[in-house]
């Protein structure tokens, strides 16, 4: 199964120069262009994994570029967590909602080459969590709930991630490639994460006339990430870490030239963990840009 | 269940991306030639037309109009994204630098080609 959905990936990346347009749901986008500033980004994720669902909507700010070349990230995510009863029909054992973390970033392209109709760009990116998120919610019978079930990671967090984007007209391709940790708290760690993702784009109509002309974007995309083991006082943790990739095809809709409409849908491929732990379900998304004047 | 070949595929990928080909079939070449000179034909009619590299969404022009705009003297402009042409007229008794222009398309991320100027009556 696994490997069928490789080979059909692969293919998928090989028809014709790989030339394409920008700004995917999951995969970053070496842009640094003015619409990366002055912005608002907001989506809504569900995820589910055995009896644990997730809504995740994190509300991204694009704050200022303090050069052509950087651009900024303010996001704070309102985060959803509910622990259902086992079984059919099972109501709710636990649910909590709040503010999770808040994260921000800063980008850098440092490689720019426009041509007519096009560019391809390298940029790094620099990310960072902070532990805002509370961590201390209980149980109905009293208890700290387990980290799963908290809205915050505990502990701050950062990685780097090299971006690359290659736009050619109505065709372009994103790809990254990114390395993240994060800190122990009280004794605990997440393992290290290495993120990869492509992103293969298409736009519908071919010539763009002008800012108000209404464009549809359809990517396809590929999302994985390879974790290590968490580890306790030094310690592995069983059942901890593993690879994990989707293919997530989705679909942007320009409405205005300010406002954008997009939507994805995550399908996991590859569910490669240590040990024995639950699978993840189909991941939907919805979600705007915005851009201020 | 990790294999490791799975890292093929990112990182074929990564390290293509700028080397990827930018060889363009007879057919792209020839519809190249026929916007260029629909590009041409519109400069003639233009006071001041930028040729403007790296747009490719109206997201991308937005944002170019948006830096544009910011200047004073700028009374009107068009964006036309597949043509990477904008099109301005200056408001009456004000004058806009080819400095200024070259300094706000690359705040706004992109590259300026050219700057043309056409003689008013």
């Amino acid at each position: 199964m696994t490997r069928r959905f490789f080979i059909l990936f692969i293919l998928a990346l090989a028809p014709k120069p790989l030339l394409a347009q920008g700004l995917p749901f999951q995969t970053q986008s070496a842009l640094t262009t003015a619409f990366e500033e002055r912005g608002f980004r907001a989506f809504s994720m569900l995820q589910r994994r055995g009896d644990v669902t997730v809504v995740v909507s994190p509300l991204v700010v694009l704050p200022f570029a303090p050069h052509q070349r950087i651009t900024t990230t303010v996001a704070l995510p309102i985060v959803y967590k509910r622990l259902s009863e086992r079984g059919a029909g099972g109501g709710v054992r636990y649910s909590n909602v709040g503010f999770g973390d808040l994260a921000v970033s800063a980008k850098w392209a440092f490689f720019v080459r426009d041509r007519f109709a096009g560019t391809t760009r390298l940029a790094v990116i620099v990310s960072g969590s902070l532990p805002t998120g509370p961590t201390d919610a209980t149980l109905e019978g009293g208890g700290i709930a387990p980290r799963p079930l908290q809205l915050g990671n505990g502990a701050v967090s950062g990685g780097v991630t090299l971006v690359g984007t290659l736009l050619r007209g109505s065709w372009g391709i994103n790809a990254d490639l990114g390395h993240f940790r994060q800190a122990s708290d009280g004794g605990f760690r997440s393992g290290a994460a290495t993120r990869y993702d492509v992103a293969v784009a298409l736009r519908i109509p071919d010539y763009v006339e002008n800012i108000h002309t209404h464009t549809l974007q359809l990517y396809l995309e590929w999302n994985g990430t390879l974790s290590g083991r968490a580890s306790q006082d030094g310690s592995d943790v069983a059942n901890t870490g593993g690879h994990v990739a989707y293919v997530s095809p989705g679909l942007q809709w320009v409405v205005l030239p300010q406002l954008l409409i997009e939507g994805s849908v995550q399908i996991p491929v590859i569910q490669g963990f240590n040990g024995i732990q639950t699978d993840f379900g189909v991941r939907p998304a919805v979600g705007f840009r915005f851009l201020f004047f | 269940m990790i294999s490791g070949k799975e890292w093929l595929v990112p990182a074929a990928v990564l390290a293509g991306m700028t080397g990827l080909p930018t060889v363009a079939t007879a057919q792209d070449q020839q519809e190249n030639r026929e916007k260029e000179a629909a590009v041409d034909s519109l400069l003639a009619r233009a006071s001041v037309a930028l040729r403007v590299d790296g747009m490719s969404c109206p997201f991308c022009a937005f944002g170019l109009e948006k830096r544009l705009r910011e200047l004073a003297a700028i009374d009107t402009l068009v964006v036309r994204v597949s043509d990477g042409l904008v099109l301005i007229r200056a408001k009456e008794g004000h004058a806009i630098t080819d400095a200024e222009l070259e300094e706000a398309v690359a705040r706004a991320g992109f590259s300026l080609r050219e700057v043309r100027r056409v003689a008013t009556p």
